[in-house]
């Protein structure tokens, strides 16, 4: 077989210098692993920033109040308001659950244990539109409602942090001058983090759910704040308005007639809306600039690579004139001489195209081990790192890898053409006599 | 019909008239199965006949054929067929592949010619052995000594069953015994394989094994003599080890 010879003449040639020929593999190793790398993070910090999203609820529209700030704000009143409630439940029939939130930040007690947390007035629904689970008891039912019952539902760690020692259903939390007699435990939730400008952080580890009838019976809408130094007086009836869309399809044209709605009766900027949805497409439009971007680094780092090759191979031909003249005087056709140095520049570009891709696939292992690693070295300075980047969980994608491979390949005949050329171009008697 | 004919052969370097005139006019015949030897001082146009009659180069004018066919009527793509198939070069400084073993060196135009490996090699195996260097096979260059080393470029040369051999001062890097030694092969595969040789040569002593001289002088044949066969002397052919250089 003609090109198994034309193979292994390559590889003996290359041998012949592993030094340089290993520094050549090197520089496409580089890149290949850096397409497959950079890809992989650029994956993963996708799905994260679309997991937070999706965690929202791809049906889910969010309505929140916001405190309205300019010259036509006079300090009464403002945001969601049950009339925009009552509205939006009873005028959108794409809706499936409308769920009101009134929440605060109150000191809750039992016994002598006081601890901060986030008093959240809801309905049943709750539940189901921010899947959150019970680990035991039940949660709110609309006899609850109906009856206002100072009744309540402790977080996970709100019932750890109070109830250290014990059972916390059947006993009583008490917020202000009421006990409520807590109902059920909700399983750990995870936080979840900021999305866009009009949805912040939210953190449910400390709170405490009560019917949305009872808090507005016991605590009224005025919410009067006073720290050291600081006096504020906040008149708000709802806190935030979720809604559940039936169909998916549904969602943004919901969403329009939504701000429309709401729009109407709000003159002052005291609301945000927040549809995931919009987010999410956002988010792949990103991600594609994303993958855009970190492939262009990537293919710059596949050139340079090229460019070691073109280099190599170039003073290979200087080097083996007399080869060359050799061989064009034994007979060698043009094509023969070109086959021989393209194989050459192919192997060297397929052999850093694998070694590259065994190295990608390193990388969610070698991300792990230089995380934990940056973790134990620098604790504080890795803490201060926003979540995306601690939490990173590279991704491999997998249709990087044939493509890393085919670029790599490509490469090696790209570069690998010149210097074969040049070679093959050589006369026989000007190449002999170099010598 | 002579074997390999020249007529009226001109080559410039660089533009004709104005650049360099290497050969001009040369014309000789080569009959199948003669030995000649090309002599003239340096840079007189020897390796640039060699050249052209080994289809390496084209000439600037005139007409080479070897065996009924035009050389300057071919593209390059036919003219390198020719030097794989018809002609054999044993060059001075044995040019051999470093990176291949003697085997290999040998096998390489047939292989270039597309001759599987299996017969490839089963006809370098039998030129080396030829040459007498069977032993040799697996060696490197870097392994054999001069004479060896041209010995294993007379092996390339031969293996193809060349139609003509061109031997560009063959013995101009070897020592005065290895340099027989490498004539009395070359006379030998003359008259067992009925071989023309074109042999370029600065000596006397190596011309002697030839049965033709001919003098190149600037460019042109000052003469077109045949000397006393080589064949006469006798001893040098059927008893190497008891050689005498012949006269010229």
């Amino acid at each position: 077989m003609r090109w198994i010879r034309t193979l292994r003449l390559s590889l003996k040639s290359l041998l012949l210098h592993p030094m340089r020929s290993g520094l050549t593999v090197l520089g496409i190793l580089i890149g290949v692993a850096s397409v497959i790398w950079l890809l992989a993070i650029g994956e993963g910090i996708s799905r994260a920033s679309q997991n937070q999203i999706a965690n929202l609820g791809a049906k889910n529209i969010i309505i929140r109040t916001i405190k309205p700030t300019g010259d036509d704000f006079d300090g009464s009143g403002y945001g969601l308001t049950r009339a925009d409630y009552q509205l939006l439940q009873e005028t959108i029939p794409t809706v499936e659950v409308t769920l009101p939130i009134r929440e605060v930040e109150r000191e809750f007690r039992f016994g002598a244990r006081r601890i901060e947390g986030r008093l959240v007035g809801v309905t049943p629904d709750y539940t189901e539109v921010l899947n959150l689970k019970l680990d035991r008891g039940r949660f709110i039912n609309p006899a609850d409602m109906e009856a206002e019952r100072n009744v309540c539902v402790l977080a996970w760690e709100t019932s750890e942090r109070l109830f250290p020692q014990g059972e916390s259903v059947g006993e009583s939390v008490m917020v202000d001058d009421e006990f409520y007699t807590v109902i059920g435990v909700a399983e750990p939730k995870a936080a979840t983090a900021g999305v866009g400008g009009s949805l912040a952080a939210e953190d449910f580890s400390s709170d405490i759910y009560i019917p949305i009838q009872t808090f507005w019976r016991r605590l009224g809408d005025m919410m009067v704040t006073t720290k050291p130094g600081q006096y504020q007086r906040d008149l708000v009836e709802v806190s935030q308005i979720s809604l559940r869309v039936r169909e998916r399809d549904d969602v943004l044209p919901t969403a329009d007639l939504v701000r429309e709605t709401i729009d109407r009766n709000h003159l002052m900027d005291d609301y945000a809306i927040t549809v995931p949805l919009e987010l999410l497409i956002q988010a792949r439009t990103t991600q594609l600039m994303f993958i855009v971007f970190l492939g262009l680094i990537a293919a710059i780092s596949l050139v340079v690579g090229g460019i070691g090759i073109m280099n190599i191979m170039l003073a290979t031909v200087t080097e083996r004139t007399q080869e060359i003249g050799i061989r064009r005087a034994l007979g060698a056709k043009r094509k023969d001489i070109v086959g021989q140095f393209l194989t050459e520049s192919v192997v060297l570009s397929v052999v850093g195209g694998a070694l590259g891709i065994v190295a990608g696939l390193f990388c969610p292992l070698f991300s792990r081990f230089a995380r934990d690693g940056l973790a134990q070295l620098f604790p504080r300075q890795f803490a201060t790192l926003p979540d995306l980047i601690r939490e990173l969980e590279p991704v491999l994608v997998m249709w990087s890898i044939p493509l890393a491979f085919v670029i790599a390949a490509g490469v090696g005949v790209l570069f690998g053409v010149y210097p074969a050329t040049r070679a093959a171009a050589l006369d026989p008697i000007v190449a002999l006599r170099r010598n | 019909m002579p074997h390999l004919h020249a007529d009226d052969v001109h080559k410039w370097y660089g533009e004709t008239e104005t650049g360099y005139h290497a050969l001009r006019g040369v014309s000789f015949e080569l009959e199948k199965g003669e030995f000649a030897a090309l002599r003239g001082p340096s840079g007189c146009g020897k390796s640039t006949l060699l050249h052209i009659a080994g289809a390496m180069d084209r000439s600037t004018s005139g007409k080479v054929t070897l065996g009924g066919v035009h050389l300057e009527g071919l593209s390059s793509r036919r003219l390198a067929e020719t030097r794989r198939r018809s002609i054999g070069f044993v060059f001075q400084q044995f040019n051999l592949l470093p990176t291949l073993t003697a085997i290999e060196n040998v096998a390489l135009p047939l292989l270039l010619d597309g001759i599987p490996s299996s017969r490839a090699n089963r006809k370098a195996d039998a030129a080396l052995d030829e040459v007498g260097l069977a032993s040799k096979r697996q060696s490197f260059p870097s392994q054999l000594s001069g004479g060896e080393m041209q010995r294993v470029a007379i092996a390339r040369a031969v293996a193809i069953e060349p139609e003509l051999l061109i031997a560009d001062e063959p013995t101009g890097s070897l020592d005065s015994e290895n340099g027989r030694r490498v004539l009395e092969l070359l006379s030998r595969l003359n008259r067992d394989r009925n071989l023309t040789i074109l042999m370029a040569t600065h000596s006397a002593d190596a011309a002697g094994y030839a049965q033709s001289v001919r003098h190149l002088r600037d460019g042109v044949l000052v003469d077109g003599e045949h000397t006393a066969s080589a064949a006469a002397v006798g001893p040098s052919e059927t008893d190497p080890s008891h050689a005498a250089a012949p006269a010229v």
